[in-house]
């Protein structure tokens, strides 16, 4: 090894300090740089292989009309397309450990997934190629039943959640019966999936607010029989071979893309025929079940006729029997009544008879009485004229007696007359007795006859009596068993008609319903007909619209922008380090350099070594930076997104290019300042080298002019100032590292303020409401909402009706898509007390009215619109496409807004735009603290119509959490920016304290103490300092602004103050830095020996 | 007592295993007012006198007294405040401060000092009245020497040390910075101890210290001290 090189060599060796000071720059500059840079690529390489390794999707195919195997056959013949899986997709507000979230569910494949292995967390083996988007198995197990599901592994659920809980389904986009065959899963496990990357930002639903809060798989039988794939995911030959998301992997899915889209018109049309198809067979199915039930229900009707029918023959038969035995009975009544008539005439007969037989016996009996008195009386008059001759005999004996011979003869003539008289008299008398008896025998033979001719009539006449009772009885018996048939006729008849006129309504039911049923047929024939008609649109979807992939990406090419700027300034102070150190080397080797020159070396030879010594410091600085913050930087950074993306792969392999041209970049500058430093020193001549160089001039500044000021400060003071306008380089040097790190500083701190502002001015200042309860506009009716309200408002606490809907507008230049909420106020006044409507800058209120829509100001600047512009707005569909016609609403007012974007608007506006009245079916409201939430929204969720129940607590949860990673970046600036600060205030002071020396120590043999001579030193650094911060807090706000800009996320305004606190908090670090460097260097400044510093003129 | 007392005053560096004396048991004396040369060829260990004397390093044995005072036994403080206020230095390469002017430099060292002399006055004193604004690079190197004289008078000293106070000028400035410094010794009675490799400044002094090899090889009162104008070398 020459001498020269020894000495090289030892330049390093006996100057580490200087030596440090270039490398550590160069660290930082290269390594800032390359790890920045590095970043970047390593977030997508390690997508890259987070999706490989879990056979994400390259390609999802969505059909609006679903799908079934004869599409995803088609899909599989399509060249190019590796692997093909189907699956079911289906949201649901759904309930789970007490809390409600809006959930999209999948279709797992659980053979696969249980034939699936994945031993590192990372890589999912299986052999079934149609197997994708692989979910991981963090925890717990693959579902069993249809009933089981597995859950995001993320930390998205705001109260625990176990493994056994029961996710409960509430409401879905449509009926649930018609989606799920269950209505609550049990949780098996959890999975992580790369299809959801990014934990915070799940996606869009049209339940609920409008936003997934996760997703869940359940089996594949977990869904309805009929329900259709919604989807298919497919997998490009080849492209895991490629890095995603490069060129060369966008263009073969492309290809792939562009083919599927050729096929889409194939697709749909087959998926129409198919639809049609099957619904035309389900229809003839239905058709033929119903012309089968028809004839049923036509032969079942028929034969309750024929029954009716027969029953009324038999009723009819009965009738006539009925009416024949009525006859038989009238005619027995008759006969009866002829009988009874008979009867009683021969009754009457009888009676005559019997009375004709009593006339005739008792004139019988009076002509034999008659007979009998005449006798009698002839025998009266007999026994008078026996009696009148006895007394006549007594009176002739008498007489005689007497001798009344006159008298005896008178009485013997009397007497002779009376025997003459009486002479036959007793003969008579017998004979009239005989007579008599002769009579009354024959009056009684004759009587007895008639008599017993009576009895034999009235024997006759009993008989008749007996046989018209019996057949009186018989006819009652008749006429009972009559009356009974006709009842039973009656009853049979009432039951026929009955049966007849419910058979009728039947009937005339049935042909109702055979008319409905026709109709509905041939409305579903007219609905198959039109199915032909039907947009069946098929998307095919590449992992751009994967909002976790490619917010992933887009986070990741964030930071390719951050690197591209941030490490100018390391570069920058790297830069300006090695040219005050390498100036001061060469410097301090002046009388070598003349030596060197004297001894006859060229000046290149010279020159070598300094640009030896620069590459060298500089080279091993980078080249250590490189390495550690190559490694460093994008860990940690992904590490610090690692809250936001659940992308479990870290690689940081060292991007050779990237690393090659920091170094180069590092080693240049310093090389090239190197060189500018030595140039000059090198153009002189060894004499003059030889010579001690003349110490700089001390210069009148500017300052001095300013005489009042300048001649009360102090000697210290005007050092200090003349110092720092003396030395220009170091000045600058000093001004941009320490505005830097103060830049830095306020970067971090105010990229903290504006994510606490987030959540701080828009649950703070612009939001006043704590509580969203939404009610399913087609079913929520006047009733219901008062319902609402009242619950609502129980407690007085205040609420707005709104309608929300969620809208696309086209920025008017490029046409960019950008969702918000159309919020529609039905009380404008209402809901400004809960929406605080002002301008950003200056807080100008707005007014919310009739002249237009007042726009959250992200969305303006997005669509680049301002007040008076036009805002032109499209409905959204179910998978976030715009549909329908464009509608416009002037922009009245741009409002400050920092999370989702949203346009305001009175209900005489909405109404103007959308051509229809706006449905107030969302309630704003401010809950008080004392309000149990739960117990609210299970109060409210029973009520008829309400869908959700939204706090805002549960989404400042969720940006707190964001804010956690940006703690870690505010470390990782606040890390650099104190690194930066010691550097360079470091090496200022040093290269200070070794230049002046002599300076220091004749303050000290003048008798300065050792305070004197620090705040002699140090005010110049403080001074430095103070300056570089002021410039730095600029320089913050713009580079705050720019970060912030750039790492804003879509839906999301950053807040835009720096808050005074941050300032303060960046200058007194900065001041912080600079004081430890100047404690550190104080012993420096102490070790600086009078004596030798003065012995002689170096 | 004398203003100036060395006794037995040694100085040892070392230097890694070597012990190297500097001073190797000095003595000697000088009394207050007094124009003391201090003469010796190079490394004989006259700087290190002088440094020991205005207390900017201390002796390894021995004592030095200094007005009835042991600098020698001075603590790092007191030997700043010594030097503050009992000490006046002027060096070889004058030692200004670039950054302030010929005024402004004289009075940074009157501004520590509790009794110092007005400065543009102590300028006007070594014939600088009409450069007082002027920034060192702006002044030749007589001038600057005189500025550092000033500088170190201002302080209103009790003892003033010069090493070597002429070795950077030409001839004929240099000697009119002797008469400067022998005139200051004249007028304001100030003790000043002047180090110098050249003999021929003895001529000129009230006492003579010859140094060699770190020790006094004599010490001794010239009777006749010359004018520095007339001094030639």
């Amino acid at each position: 090894m020459g001498a020269f090189r020894k000495e090289v060599l030892r330049s390093i060796t006996h100057s580490w300090g200087r030596f440090l000071a270039i490398a550590v720059m160069a660290a930082l500059g290269c390594g800032f740089y390359a790890g920045l840079r590095m970043t970047g690529p390593d977030m997508r390489l390690a997508g890259d292989e987070y999706y490989d390794a879990t056979e994400l999707c390259d390609l999802r195919v969505v059909s609006s009309l679903g799908m079934s195997d004869e599409q995803v056959d088609m899909l599989r013949d399509v060249e190019g397309v590796s692997g093909v899986m189907p699956a079911y997709e289906a949201d649901a507000i759904s309930q789970l450990a007490g809390t409600q979230y809006t959930l999209r569910y999948h279709s797992l494949d659980v053979d696969a997934a249980k034939a699936s292995s994945c031993s590192d967390g990372l890589r999912v083996e299986s052999d079934d190629a149609d197997y994708v988007n692989r979910p991981i198995l963090v925890e717990g197990s693959w579902p069993e039943s249809d009933d089981e599901c597995l859950l995001s592994a993320d930390n998205v659920w705001t109260s625990p959640v176990h493994i056994g809980d029961t996710v409960e389904l509430l409401e879905g986009t449509q009926d649930l019966d018609g989606v799920f065959t269950t209505r609550s899963f049990t949780v098996t496990g959890f999975v992580r999936s790369s299809y959801y990357t990014c934990t915070t930002n799940t996606g869009a639903t049209s339940l609920g607010s409008g936003e997934l809060s996760s997703f869940v798989f359940v089996p594949e039988g977990a869904f309805a029989a009929d329900y259709p794939y919604t989807e298919a995911f497919l997998t490009v030959d080849g492209a895991a071979g490629e890095a995603w998301p490069d060129d060369a992997y966008q263009r073969r899915v492309d290809t792939v893309a562009q083919r599927l889209s050729d096929l889409s018109p194939q697709l749909s049309a087959s998926r129409i025929e198919q639809l049609q198809r099957d619904a035309q067979a389900e229809l003839d199915d239905k058709r033929a079940e119903f012309e089968r039930e028809k004839a049923d229900a036509v032969a079942q009707m028929d034969d309750a006729q024929a029954q009716l029918d027969d029953a009324s023959a038999r009723l009819d038969s009965a009738a006539m029997q009925l009416s024949s035995a009525a006859a038989q009975l009238s005619s027995s009544q008759t006969q009866l009544a002829q009988g009874e008539a008979e009867l009683a005439s021969g009754r009457a007969q009888h009676d005559s008879g019997t009375a004709q037989l009593a006339e005739q016996r008792e004139q019988a009996q009076s002509a034999i009485a008659q007979a009998q008195a005449q006798l009698d009386a002839a025998q009266a008059q007999y026994d008078q004229a026996m009696a009148q001759r006895s007394q006549l005999e007594a009176q002739l004996e008498q007489a005689r007696a007497a001798q009344l011979a006159d008298v005896a003869a008178q009485l013997e003539a009397a007497i002779a007359q009376i025997d003459a008289q009486t002479a036959g008299a007793p003969d008579q008398l017998a004979a009239g007795r005989a007579e008599l008896d002769a009579q009354r025998e024959q009056a009684q033979a004759q009587l007895s006859a008639a008599q017993a001719q009576l009895d034999s009539a009235q024997s006759q006449l009993d008989d008749a009596e007996a046989r018209l009772a019996s057949g009186r009885a018989q006819y009652a018996a008749g006429q009972q068993s009559y009356e009974q048939g006709r009842a039973e006729y009656e009853s049979g008849l009432a039951e026929q008609r009955s049966g007849q006129s419910e058979l009728d309504g039947k009937r005339a039911e049935a042909q109702q319903r055979f008319a409905d049923a026709e109709k509905q047929l041939a409305d579903a024939q007219a609905e198959i007909d039109a199915i032909a008609d039907k947009d069946a649109n098929v998307y095919v979807l590449d992992r751009s619209k994967n909002l976790g992939a490619e917010s992933f990406r887009s986070d990741a090419g964030r930071m390719d922008q951050i690197a591209a700027v941030f490490p100018l300034m390391f570069f920058l102070v790297a830069a300006l380090v090695s040219l005050t150190t390498m100036t001061r080397m060469v410097e301090e080797e002046r009388v070598l350099i003349g030596t060197y020159k004297a001894l006859g070396y060229s000046n290149a030879r010279i020159t070598s070594k300094y640009l030896v010594y620069a590459v060298v410091a500089s080279g091993v600085g980078a080249a250590v930076g490189i390495v550690l913050l190559s490694q460093f930087l994008p860990w940690f950074i992904m590490k610090a997104y690692s809250i936001m993306y659940m992308v479990p792969c870290m690689p940081t392999p060292v991007n050779p290019g990237v690393a090659a041209s920091a170094a180069a970049l590092g080693v240049g500058i310093t090389v090239a300042a190197t060189w500018f430093a030595a140039a000059a020193t090198l153009r002189e001549c060894p004499a003059s080298l030889m010579l001690p160089r003349a110490p700089k001039a001390g210069k009148r500044i500017l300052l001095e002019r300013i005489r009042p000021l300048w001649s009360r400060m102090t000697f210290s003071w005007k050092v200090t100032a003349r110092n720092l306008f003396r030395y220009k380089r170091r000045f600058f040097m000093a001004i941009i590292g320490i505005a830097g790190c103060t830049a830095l500083l306020l970067t971090g701190l105010g990229l903290q303020n504006a994510i606490n502002d987030i959540i701080d001015k828009q649950y703070g200042e612009v939001y006043s409401f704590n509580t969203i309860v939404r009610m399913d506009a087609d079913e929520a009716d006047q009733k219901a909402k008062d319902a609402v309200s009242n619950a609502v408002g129980s407690d007085g606490q205040e609420f707005a009706w709104v309608s929300t809907e969620n809208k696309i507008a086209c920025a008017p230049d490029d046409g960019a898509e950008h969702r918000f909420e159309l919020v529609c106020a039905q009380d404008p006044e209402q809901l400004q007390r809960f929406v605080q409507m002002r301008e950003r800058v200056g807080g100008q209120a707005l007014a919310l009215d009739g002249s237009g829509a007042i726009i959250s100001e992200k969305l303006a600047s997005q669509l680049g619109v301002s007040i008076g512009d036009t805002l032109t707005f499209y409905d959204e569909d179910d998978i976030g496409n715009l549909v329908g016609a464009g509608r416009t609403v002037t922009v009245a007012g741009v409002m400050e807004n920092y999370v989702a974007q949203y346009a305001y608007v009175t209900a005489d506006v909405y109404e103007q735009a959308m051509g229809q009245p706006a449905d107030f079916a969302t309630v704003y409201a401010d809950l008080g603290d004392g309000v149990d939430r739960d117990a609210f929204s299970d109060q409210l969720l029973s009520m008829d119509g309400v869908k959700t129940v939204t706090y805002s607590d549960e989404t400042i949860n969720s940006y707190r959490t964001m804010l956690k990673s940006v703690n870690s970046v505010v470390v990782v600036l606040v890390v650099a920016a104190a690194l930066l600060a010691f550097v360079v205030l470091y090496n200022l002071t040093n290269i200070n304290i070794t230049e002046r020396a002599r300076e220091i120590a004749t303050l000290k043999v003048l008798g300065f103490t050792s305070h004197e001579v620090d705040a002699y030193i140090f005010r110049e650094t403080i001074l430095l300092s103070v300056i570089g911060a002021a410039i730095g807090l600029v320089l913050g706000i713009f580079m705050e602004g720019f970060v912030i800009t750039t790492a804003e996320v879509d839906q999301v305004m950053f807040g835009r103050d720096i808050h005074a606190a941050s300032f303060a908090i960046a200058f007194a670090l900065t001041m912080a830095f600079s004081g430890v460097v100047a404690l550190a260097m104080r012993g420096k400044l102490r070790r600086i020996d009078m004596v030798e510093s003065l012995k002689s003129n170096e | 007592m004398a203003f100036v007392e060395f006794n037995d005053v040694r100085k040892v560096y070392k230097m890694g295993e070597v012990e190297v004396a500097a001073a190797d048991g000095m003595t000697f004396t000088a009394e207050a007012g007094e124009f003391v040369v201090v003469v010796g060829p190079s490394g004989a260990g006259k700087t290190t006198l002088l440094n020991m004397l205005g207390g900017m390093d201390s002796c390894t044995s021995g004592t030095i007294m200094l007005d009835g005072r042991d600098i020698s036994r001075f603590s790092e403080r007191e030997l700043t405040q010594y030097r503050r206020l009992d000490i006046g230095f002027v060096f070889q390469f004058y030692n200004l401060v670039q950054n302030l002017t010929a005024l402004e430099n004289v009075e940074l060292a009157s501004q520590i000092c509790p009794h110092p002399l007005d400065a543009a006055q102590v300028l006007a004193q070594v014939g600088l009245a009409h450069r007082m604004d002027n920034f060192p690079a702006q002044l030749s190197g007589g001038e600057q020497q005189r500025v550092a004289i000033a500088r170190a008078l201002a302080k209103n000293p009790k003892l003033l040390l010069c090493d070597e106070p002429t070795g950077a000028l030409d001839y004929k400035t240099g000697k009119a910075i002797l008469k400067l410094l022998q005139d200051t010794c004249r007028a304001t009675g100030k003790t000043v101890v002047l180090i110098t490799h050249n003999s021929a400044f003895a001529d000129i002094a009230d006492r003579v210290i010859h140094v060699r090899e770190g020790r006094v090889a004599s010490c001794f009162v010239n009777p006749s001290p010359g004018n520095a104008a007339d001094l030639e070398w």
